[in-house]
């Protein structure tokens, strides 16, 4: 078949030139390597926390703060150039959509292949066909055509083809196939790929990732986004080998919907508790103080707080929580030495207590509390009842998880379809020659063919010569 | 046990470093004979070779391999666990992987020096383990998931182990791909068991990142973080989907594509070695 000269690309409609370019294989190799590179950026930079990203001011904060010291004067060029949350800037949004066009538009291209290998090509191809294929294989038999087409056709049975044939005018017409769907795999993996990001929109979009959520021993707090649920710490332990290395974190948690228990769970860190869809994971602990406030009239505070904060001035490392006290117009902030003996200003067993009027940035009192001695600060009565620990739990609900596991499945069922189970399929044309003898020609689809060294092997047995 | 272990561990590099040795002496030997036999088929030089030689230097490997299962097996004993929480453990699992790759293409194809250079990568990988502490270390609460930490690693030795052999083979196609060099396998022989290698690593690849990402949604409450070592083995896996479309890519096969296979062995040790490199949730060494 003569070949058409491709015309050049200036002559081309504009649509043929986008369809040609984005359904080229080149395309897909360029964008593979682009995304290494942003990868490799991704790899190479200290990455902004996700929950900061988001957030102007606590993104440049950490710019200033973790990225400076590190990069120095290139700080200010890589962050223009969104180099520190690669994963969500203009480059990578870029290279992701043009992959999945790149993806659409070979699947659309392809579609009509992989059909035809699902169906089968016709049985009965003209001589030119055969002479048209690149790897062939021609032999000469020493039986007729219905015999020696009959035993090609139990071989391949044998090597579980799926064989038909066609007698006429003395010649027979082959075609066998194996692995039909195999085809079909190249499909899944690309598919699985939409599909991951799919998912990950569909999280986006409708699931919700709450990656620090604070609890004390004995709080309990709204997990909002709407799921009714609340959830209560009733207590935390960390475990350490003998050399102190961590061994097990575990939150004992209660937690209720609508004000009613429906759940309680030991949350470790590879055993998370999910509720219909809501899932929350040991994400991390610290240090809290169980502190109890008595107003003029009434109790204003009694629960663990947390000191999730932590300060260093002169070398000693402190935590820190805030306690707000609306009823009384204070900010107490409550802090306690991260090691206990070697602070010389709050003592072993002690707490700080430093009382700001709201508003105002200098603290009114500096106060020591030992536990279990009440002292009046501001005419309100505050009591240290002992240190306790706070969890962090990282709460999410991930809609679109299902289909990423879908994915997941897809593409490993694609890729077994394509590597372990490859297409074949070979055309045989039997034609008579003199003396009761014939001749056997086998074509392979495509331009390589595995499958035709084991039919040359089988018509050597057969008797042939080539 | 522990000493059954090092003893085992160090037979087995003693042995595979003779088999090295061996192997180089069995390619002179050819190399020799290659020149005598002047009409001579590389192929068929190759495979006469490996039968006149190829079944002692072939019992060699096997006996490293057996060796250095014990040596982690005898761990596994010991740890009540996968050999697979520290450096010391996935170096030693990752010469495995190799050392079993290479044999099964030894024995699938014949090429022996494709298969011995495997041999050499999984030495400098046995020698590298033997200087790392190599301590029974407890696990920290992350790892403390035996059933995923088991078929993680062990699909990623096993992808590892095949795109090592692939990387050695396609090094040597880098190296004869423009000049006849008759004691050497063909050029088309060589990419075409590079691409195989491909073919048992990819999907294996891929699957360890998937096991990772069920992991990671069990340990860390996400499938997907963009951890430096998850980036990294995405790239390898990136590297190495670029491969197989570039070899349909006319232009590409050949000489190009086996340079992907290079840089995609590049991105293996980076990521394997990456806990010294970068910080993230996999630093465990």
């Amino acid at each position: 078949m003569p070949q058409k000269k491709p015309k050049p690309a200036a002559q081309m409609p504009f649509f043929t030139r986008v369809w040609q370019l984005l359904s080229s294989p080149r395309l897909t190799l360029f964008v593979i390597l682009v995304l290494v590179a942003i990868c490799l950026v991704g790899v190479f930079l200290i990455q902004v926390p996700s929950e900061m990203a988001s957030d102007p001011s606590s993104y440049n904060a950490w710019v200033e703060q973790i990225a400076r010291p590190k990069f120095g004067a290139w700080t200010g060029l890589f962050s223009a150039l969104r180099f520190f949350d690669i994963f969500h800037s203009p480059w990578f949004l870029a290279a992701g959509s043009l992959l999945m066009l790149n993806i659409l538009f070979c699947t659309v291209k392809r579609w009509n292949a992989v059909i035809g290998a699902v169906r089968g090509g016709g049985i009965i191809q003209a001589a030119a066909f055969y002479r048209a294929g690149t790897d062939r294989v021609e032999a000469k038999v020493a039986a007729p055509p219905d015999k020696a087409g009959g035993s090609v056709a139990d071989a391949l049975k044998k090597r579980r083809y799926r064989v038909s044939a066609v007698s006429s005018d003395e010649t027979v017409h082959i075609v066998a196939r194996k692995n039909r769907f195999s085809p079909v795999g190249t499909f899944l993996t690309h598919l699985s790929l939409i599909l991951f990001v799919l998912g990950f929109l569909v999280t986006a979009f409708w699931g919700f990732r709450h990656a620090a959520f604070v609890l004390a021993e004995g709080a309990q707090a709204e997990v909002g986004h709407d799921t009714g649920l609340s959830l209560k710490l009733i207590s935390f332990e960390d475990e350490y080998y003998p050399d102190g290395m961590p061994k097990d974190y575990r939150s004992s948690v209660v937690l209720y919907k609508d004000g009613q228990e429906v759940a309680q769970a030991l949350v470790r860190v590879n055993s998370p508790l999910s509720y219909h869809g809501v899932n929350f994971y040991q994400a991390g602990f610290g240090p809290a103080v169980t502190m109890l406030v008595h107003g003029p009239q009434d109790t204003l505070y009694d629960a663990a707080l947390p000191l999730t904060q932590t300060l260093t001035s002169e070398g000693v490392l402190r935590y820190a929580g805030g306690l707000d006290l609306p009823e009384a117009g204070l900010v107490v902030r409550v802090i306690n030495p991260a090691l206990s003996g070697t602070d010389t200003v709050i003592g072993q067993g002690q707490v700080g207590l430093l009382v700001y009027r709201q508003g105002v940035s200098d603290p009114v009192a500096f106060e020591l509390l030992d536990p279990g001695v009440p002292l009046v600060v501001e005419g309100l009565e505050f009591t240290y009842g002992g240190p306790a620990q706070y969890s962090v739990f990282e709460i999410t609900r991930s809609p679109g998880l299902f289909v990423v596991w879908m994915a997941c499945g897809f593409i490993i069922l694609g890729l077994g379809l394509v590597f372990y189970l490859p297409y074949r399929q070979l055309w045989a044309l039997v034609e008579p020659m003199d003396g009761g003898r014939s001749r056997v020609t086998v074509r392979a689809a495509g331009r390589s063919s595995p499958g035709l060294s084991e039919i040359k092997a089988l018509l050597q047995q057969a008797g042939g010569r080539q | 046990m522990e000493t059954l272990e090092n003893v085992t561990l160090i037979a087995g590099i003693v042995i595979l470093g003779v088999c090295f040795v061996f192997s180089l002496g069995s390619y002179f030997a050819k190399k020799a004979l290659v020149k005598t036999e002047s009409s001579a088929n590389p192929d068929v030089a190759e495979k006469r070779t490996f039968t006149r030689v190829g079944n002692f230097w072939f019992f060699l490997a096997a006996l490293a391999l057996v060796l250095v299962t014990v040596s982690i097996v005898t761990r596994i004993v010991a740890s009540g666990r996968g050999p697979f929480s520290n450096m010391y453990e996935f170096s030693v699992a990752f010469s495995w992987g190799i050392i079993a790759v290479s044999l099964f293409f030894l024995w699938r194809y014949r090429i022996a020096i494709i298969s011995a250079a495997g041999f050499a990568i999984a030495l400098a990988m046995l020698l590298f383990a033997i200087t790392l502490p190599s301590r029974v270390l407890p696990l920290v609460p992350a790892l403390q998931q035996s059933v995923l930490l088991s078929v993680h690693v062990a699909s990623a030795i096993i992808s590892y182990g095949a795109l090592a052999v692939g990387f050695s083979a396609a090094v040597i196609y880098l190296l004869v791909h423009n000049r006849r060099v008759s004691w050497l396998p063909r050029p088309e022989l060589l990419e075409t068991i590079s691409y195989r290698t491909v073919i048992v690593g990819f999907p294996f690849l891929t699957l360890t990142i998937i096991l990772g990402t069920v992991w990671a949604n069990i340990a860390w409450g996400r499938p997907w973080g963009w951890d430096p070592k998850e980036t990294a083995s995405l790239v390898t896996w990136l590297i190495f989907a670029a491969y197989l479309h570039a070899r349909v890519i006319a232009g590409w096969r050949g000489t190009r594509s086996a340079w992907l296979l290079v840089i995609g062995f590049i991105a293996i040790l980076f990521t394997f070695f990456g806990n010294y490199i970068f910080s993230g949730l996999h630093s465990y060494s």
